[in-house]
């Protein structure tokens, strides 16, 4: 039989008495209660700031979605008309279905080509410093100044079609056909995206302790083993966040598309965003604009949380 | 508009205003929210501050944003219940801004006339009937606009024609298209060098329409039926297309990708001299390099049927906001602006409207000025609708579809579909 094993209980502690204890968990809780105030009134700005610039106009959108509202007059409710309206609505759908076309070959190959430049760069013991520089350029230029540089590169008489010519390419009609507008759009999103997503996949490279690549070199392992057991694995969480990043981002762009054809030609280019903001300001429609944004912002949290789940550490 | 006194009531604004009026009173703030456009932006300010010079108790805020930005701002401000005194507006915005009361009406005795009908005897004909909406008139125009046909008088001289022979002008569409054939300079490994002639590309719906809008009412075809349907894929509209537009592209002569973008420069190859031909208001000569200023001459708009001829005519005007607080000053301000009619040409390439302003002798300097003056009797406004910018923009893409090699007759069967669906709404 088992001898039962009896473990010695450690001694009490000796309790003080009753009077001494209560001063004490009562000077404690009032401090607790202080700091919390102090915390409430430290995150009031930031919760009236949320409030004022991001939930308000969400709860107002969702407002106004149900609404006619020209801008000029005041709101008539409508009910669900304009989300009914929404399988029929010829715009919106091609604007969707644009919006899905850059998102979908702008983060694919963005994801990628970041993805091996930050590996790339890592790789790099000397002027590491400067080519991270180099390489986020793009990312720290203003918007409107890429916008328009791209746009006199994609000019039929412009630079591209002048290389294309050395090649003995015809030039390309890059900014004039809907088969091509896209596509020049979605090429100088590759340029500037990628700058950006290097960069945090370069931090995320650089955070994974060096001694797990010199255990498994130890150990045997060659180049494609330490990539697929240490190198993906760790990086799991920044592939997610930068996926996250890349498709909401992407689902939001405007300036380009604005600014280089104004969604054109023949609607080619006009994405969800895009006819958000002419259905507000040139269409005066803006019951009509907010059921869009309601449907972007709904898709957006979708997919992130998808995203988030998907990519999830399972091990965490 | 701010009275400085705060919120004294409207009462004693207005007498305020009156005695502002007679040089003894002060601080009454006329907001003036006007489209960017540099010539005439420094003659307004230059008129205004000579208003304050003799209205010592009146300032007026002078503010211009860029086409485009300016109609956000203005419908924002507009939206939050603050609009500027003073507006400028395209013409085709009047039903809709005048129908939900944001327009105040003309005040005849406010902008120094007895009655809206002395008002409309200063005016050309056809100056306020696209700022009168159910007979009751909201705006002057500053600008009164109709179109004709720039030649750079070199590049005809190049191949041998004189620039000052109007005989030399096309007097139709096909006379365009040869000419411009024979002005167009190709290079030996087949780039085009110089253009005879190309449409304004790749700009907004209100542009596309200045351009089509003559050529449709040349051809007898309706944007919008009379029963309310859109009627733009009409045999005489796609034959209006067809025959013009889409000729131009299938000649090899243009097209949107010859055309060189300038956002705040819808002629630059014209202004460049690129381009022999462009189609453009009077307005548009500042625009112009100076060598193309030189020499180019005016010629009147190409025609179906040069004996029934057809134009567009189209106002930036000038309307006073039916919140406006001083609404007699303000009225009276742009009376004292547009009252320089010769001013506003000289400077600016404005017509006000006012009959006789082709008679001057700063009109008579200026090249053109009776060709304008001509098209002024016989234009038209675009179409009314409020919904006026999105059908716009569904012609612009069916225009963008045919230019792609879509048949124009399929381009505007989607236009027309969409402009239903527009008008369903």
């Amino acid at each position: 039989m088992e001898q039962q094993r009896h473990h010695p209980r450690p001694a009490a502690p000796s309790l003080p008495n009753r009077r001494s204890v209560i001063p004490s968990i009562r000077r404690r809780t009032t401090q607790s209660q202080r700091l919390a105030r102090w915390g409430v009134i430290f995150i009031l700005p930031a919760v009236f700031l949320l409030g004022l610039f991001q939930f308000y106009p969400i709860a107002f959108s969702l407002f106004i979605s149900l609404h006619d509202y020209d801008l000029l007059s005041p709101p008539r409710f409508v009910g669900l008309r304009n989300f009914l309206a929404l399988p029929h609505d010829g715009q919106f759908l091609n604007s969707v279905r644009v919006t899905l076309v850059y998102v979908i070959y702008t983060i694919v190959p963005v994801i990628g080509l970041s993805f091996l430049l930050g590996w790339a760069l890592t790789c790099l013991h000397r002027s590491r410093g400067v080519w991270r520089a180099l390489l986020f350029l793009p990312s720290v230029m203003p918007i409107v100044s890429v916008a328009l540089v791209w746009k006199l590169l994609f000019n039929y008489q412009g630079p591209i079609n002048a290389g294309l010519g050395g090649l003995g390419v015809d030039p390309l009609p890059w900014l004039n056909s809907s088969d091509f507008a896209p596509w020049a759009l979605i090429i100088m999103s590759w340029w500037h995206a990628t700058s950006y997503y290097t960069i945090i996949f370069l931090a995320g490279f650089l955070s994974i302790p060096n001694v797990y690549y010199e255990a498994a070199r130890i150990d045997g392992a060659r180049s494609l083993s330490l990539l697929r057991h240490i190198t993906l694995p760790l990086m799991r969480p920044t592939i997610a966040l930068v996926v996250v990043l890349a498709t909401v981002n992407g689902l939001k762009t405007f300036a380009f598309q604005q600014i280089i054809t104004d969604g054109g030609p023949a609607n080619a280019t006009e994405i969800l965003t895009l006819l958000i903001y002419k259905t507000s300001f040139a269409y005066l429609d803006m019951g009509r604009a907010s059921t869009y944004s309601i449907v972007l912002f709904t898709g957006i949290l979708v997919i992130s949380l998808a995203q988030i789940w998907l990519l999830r550490d399972r091990d965490g | 508009m701010r009275i400085t006194y705060g919120s004294l009531p409207v009462a004693l604004a207005t007498s305020a205003s009156l005695l502002t009026l007679s040089g003894h009173a002060s601080a009454i703030e006329i907001d003036f929210w006007h489209h960017t456009y540099p010539p005439a932006d420094e003659f307004i300010q230059e008129k205004a501050a000579a208003y304050m010079a003799e209205h010592p108790g009146v300032t007026i805020n002078f503010q211009d944003q860029p086409h485009g930005d300016y109609e956000v701002q203005l419908l924002a401000a507009i939206a939050a219940g603050n609009p500027p005194d003073i507006v400028n507006l395209l013409d085709y915005l009047f039903p809709q801004y005048a129908s939900r009361g944001i327009l105040a009406p003309l005040d005849a005795e406010a902008f120094g006339e007895e009655s809206i009908e002395a008002v409309r005897e200063l005016y050309m004909p056809a100056a306020l009937s696209g700022l009168t909406i159910d007979g009751e008139t909201y705006g002057v125009p500053e600008e009164f606009n109709t179109l004709a046909l720039f030649i750079n008088g070199d590049h005809m001289r190049d191949i041998g024609l004189d620039p000052d022979d109007p005989s030399n002008y096309p007097a139709t569409w096909e006379d365009l298209f040869v000419l411009a054939e024979r002005l167009q300079v190709v290079e030996s490994d087949g780039t085009i060098s110089r253009l005879g002639f190309n449409w304004v590309w790749n700009l907004d719906p209100y542009w596309y329409a200045q351009q089509y809008w003559p050529i449709l009412q040349q051809y007898d075809c309706d944007v919008i039926g009379e029963d309310g349907q859109a009627a733009i894929n009409s045999q005489a509209c796609v034959d209006a297309f067809t025959e013009t537009w889409q000729y131009l592209i299938d000649s090899g002569l243009g097209g949107p990708h010859l055309a060189t973008v300038n956002p705040v420069n819808a002629l630059e190859d014209f202004s460049t001299g690129r381009q022999s031909m462009a189609i453009a208001g009077i307005w548009a000569p500042p625009l112009y390099s100076p060598e193309v200023q030189d020499v180019y001459v005016v010629a009147p708009l190409p025609q179906r049927d040069p004996s029934n001829p057809e134009t567009l005519l189209n106002s930036y005007a000038l309307a006073v906001s039916a919140t406006s607080e001083a609404p007699d000053v303000a009225w009276d301000f742009i009376r004292f602006l547009v009252s320089d009619s010769d001013g506003y040409l000289e400077r600016a390439g404005y017509v006000t409207g006012f009959r006789g302003w082709d008679q001057t002798e700063v009109a008579q300097r200026t090249r053109g000025a009776s060709v304008f003056a001509d098209g002024q009797q016989y234009g038209s406004f675009v179409w009314r609708s409020p919904t006026w910018a999105e059908e716009g923009a569904a012609i612009k893409a069916a225009i963008e579809l045919f230019a792609q090699g879509v048949p124009v007759q399929d381009a505007l069967d989607q236009a027309a579909e969409q402009i239903d669906q527009i008008r369903s709404r």
